[in-house]
């Protein structure tokens, strides 16, 4: 796992400001530590002394992407989440957009274009999978909790989706295999590492609402369809562990 | 019977119906709520027969009056028989929804009584959901043919998608098979549903705050394989459900047989071949702009086994092809086997800053193992003319039914009820 922009001590902010440079044709300075607060609501703390100057910095670079291509804007964040190091190319695709507009970030027929956008695809087709497939269970505590081991960084992608699902309701997502975790909690993020992260898994009982799941699970397949290498192909194993309907 | 063994029998009932998309609306949740819709849908698990589960889908009740034969809850079918009450399904789907199982509720049912009386049952479980639970998933209720419109109406309300179930293809089948039905009746109701529909965009269209009817819209599922009518006659049928009642999407469900019936064919194993042709097909008419008579060459009435219908078109008009790539229109390339919408796409937006090589069509995605027989490029054609049944040999597709082909390769849409 790589451990640059992938990880949550540097947001996307970084990554914004250095593709506006490369859109204009600037070679990048040693862009400020900073915290977008696009994907991720409450993002992890910048140092105090520094935040404000950032977050306008920031914000004004990431405005002046948006209006430039909000497709390079997605490109930019989905490149962050990635555990690919794909930085590169995300800049180079940058400052070839900069020079020859930016209807070449749809040119697929450009190497370099293209290969960014399999690396995103494949960040953008996880999001996609683990908001179905991330499974809660209820804490002790009330807060619904799922641990997923997401190949990329995709927790600020899965936040986003998951405060419009819960509506105000607590909830937590924690990466095991980063050892993050995201609590949103009376209206506020909270985002945690280490053990603080681990210390929001779900407890191991099993409720009652697993079993009636399970059961409707196994109730609603069609025996006389059964094609279980396509279920295998929509649904990697590799995303088995935490499935409730799958474990015994 | 515990909830348990009644939430068995009641999914199993409803296992036949072919739809779970999720897709189509937009809600957030007020104050105090729970949930949302969103347009692109999610799929939450995929069962072993490799369909997706993104909704609980239930049967309110088993119990039926009805007795057609092709179905596994028919009043003369030897079977438990239960209900849930609208509590135990709220409970069901809240439980399920917070723990990220489903997008939402597809509530269906039996006709264990009058037909209002069912239909105000179904409401009532979303009216709940609605308006004391401020759920904002997703809601598909099934409209309980012969119900007054006037619940229709109000069904639509509290739904996203409201679905009225042709199930077979012609009346002289319905009346054969499904003695209660009524073909009649069944398309009263899809008119119905259409024109609140579209009743309902008008009004929104003045007024913002109009409550929206059923956003998602309606679909349908016609079974296949249960009576003789052709392909040719199916397509035809979805073809003007879509256009005179403006349905979302029509579900096809290879026929299982659930009991011996001397009235039913008994196939060794459902149609599951001819359903993916269907599915093909239905694809070609929603997004490809084909219309339902082009897809059947003079007397044929059948989808070829060996190949799908749009390379079966292509092979019957060997005048379009071939298509130069660097100068045909969308329309035109979206004839090409191997070409998708997304693969269109691509190669009207790299045309526009520089001239295409055959090399960068590879590049893009396009799946030139069958297009370059119809591509052409700055007029020279990507691979030698061959006699028509190399051709349609090289494009004959051995992996067996699955995914429908054509569906684009975004993740954006997934409804994978597909065999």
């Amino acid at each position: 796992m790589k451990p640059g922009p992938g990880s949550w001590e540097r947001g996307p902010g970084e990554l914004i400001l250095a593709a506006r440079d490369a859109l204009e044709g600037k070679t990048a300075e040693g862009p400020p530590c900073g915290n977008c607060g696009e994907l991720f609501a409450a993002a992890p703390a910048a140092p105090p002394d520094r935040q404000e100057e950032d977050e306008a910095l920031i914000r004004a670079a990431s405005g002046r992407l948006r209006s430039f291509s909000l497709e390079l804007y997605d490109l930019c964040l989905l490149s962050w989440m990635s555990s690919e190091d794909l930085e590169p190319l995300l800049l180079a695709v940058a400052r070839e957009a900069g020079a020859a507009g930016p209807s070449i970030i749809f040119d697929y027929s450009r190497q370099k274009v293209r290969l960014l956008r399999r690396g995103c695809d494949r960040v953008e087709r996880e999001i996609h999978r683990l908001a179905g497939l991330a499974r809660f269970g209820r804490r002790s505590d009330g807060i619904y909790s799922a641990p997923l081991e997401p190949d990329h960084a995709v927790l600020p992608a899965l936040v986003r989706h998951f405060l419009g699902r819960f509506a105000g309701g607590d909830f937590a997502l924690v990466d095991c295999r980063r050892r993050w975790a995201v609590l949103s909690t009376e209206g506020q993020l909270h985002v945690l590492s280490g053990d603080e992260a681990l210390e929001l898994l779900p407890e191991d009982e099993v409720s009652e609402a697993e079993g009636l799941w399970k059961l409707y699970f196994s109730a609603t397949e069609n025996p006389r369809r059964r094609k279980p290498e396509l279920q295998r192909r929509f649904m990697p194993e590799r995303y088995w562990k935490y499935l409730t309907e799958l474990r015994s | 019977m515990d909830l348990g063994e009644k939430l068995s029998l009641l999914a199993a009932a409803a296992r036949y119906d072919a739809s779970c998309a999720s897709s189509g609306s937009a809600r957030a949740s007020g104050a105090g709520g729970l949930g949302a819709a969103l347009p692109a849908g999610v799929c939450h698990s995929w069962t072993g027969d490799g369909r997706c589960v993104s909704l609980l889908k239930i049967l309110y009740s088993n119990a039926c009056r009805n007795d057609c034969a092709y179905c596994v809850n028919r009043s003369s079918a030897d079977i438990r028989r239960s209900s849930f009450d609208a509590e135990e399904i709220v409970s069901l789907t809240l439980e399920f929804y917070r723990r990220n199982y489903i997008e939402g509720l597809f509530l269906s049912s039996g006709v264990f009584s009058d037909p209002d009386i069912v239909m105000e049952r179904l409401i009532e479980v979303a009216r709940i959901l609605r308006e004391r639970e401020l759920f904002a998933g997703y809601i598909h209720l099934k409209g309980i043919p012969g119900c007054g419109e006037a619940l229709l109406r109000k069904a639509g309300l509290y739904a996203d998608r409201i679905s009225v179930n042709i199930e077979l293809p012609s009346s002289h089948s319905l009346c054969l098979l499904a003695p209660q039905k009524s073909g009649a009746e069944i398309l009263g109701s899809m008119r119905l549903l259409g024109e609140a529909e579209s009743e309902s965009r008008e009004d929104a269209a003045r007024l913002r705050s109009t409550p929206r009817f059923a956003p998602a819209g309606q679909s349908t599922q016609i079974i296949v394989g249960a009576s003789p009518e052709d392909d040719r006659c199916i397509v035809n049928l979805a073809a003007s459900l879509y256009r005179r009642y403006g349905l979302r999407r029509v579900y096809y469900s290879a026929f299982i047989p659930v009991a011996p019936d001397p009235r039913l064919p008994s196939p060794a194993s459902p149609p599951l071949l001819r359903e993916h042709r269907l599915y093909q097909a239905d694809w070609l008419l929603r997004f490809y702009g084909y219309g339902a008579d082009e897809l059947f060459e003079g007397a044929e009435s059948s989808f070829a086994a060996d190949i799908d219908p749009k390379c079966s078109w292509a092979l019957g008009h060997p005048s379009f092809f071939p298509v130069d790539a660097g100068r045909a229109s969308y329309a035109e390339l979206l004839r090409v086997p191997g070409i998708g919408p997304a693969g269109a796409r691509r190669i009207l937006a790299s045309r526009s800053s520089r001239s295409l090589r055959s090399e960068d069509l590879r590049k893009m995605g396009i799946a030139l193992k069958r297009a370059s027989w119809f591509l052409s490029l700055d007029g020279r054609p990507l691979r030698e003319p061959a006699q028509a049944e190399i051709v349609r040999a090289d494009l004959a597709d051995h992996s067996p039914p699955g995914n429908a082909a054509g569906r684009p390769a975004s993740a954006g849409q997934l409804e994978l009820e597909l065999s």
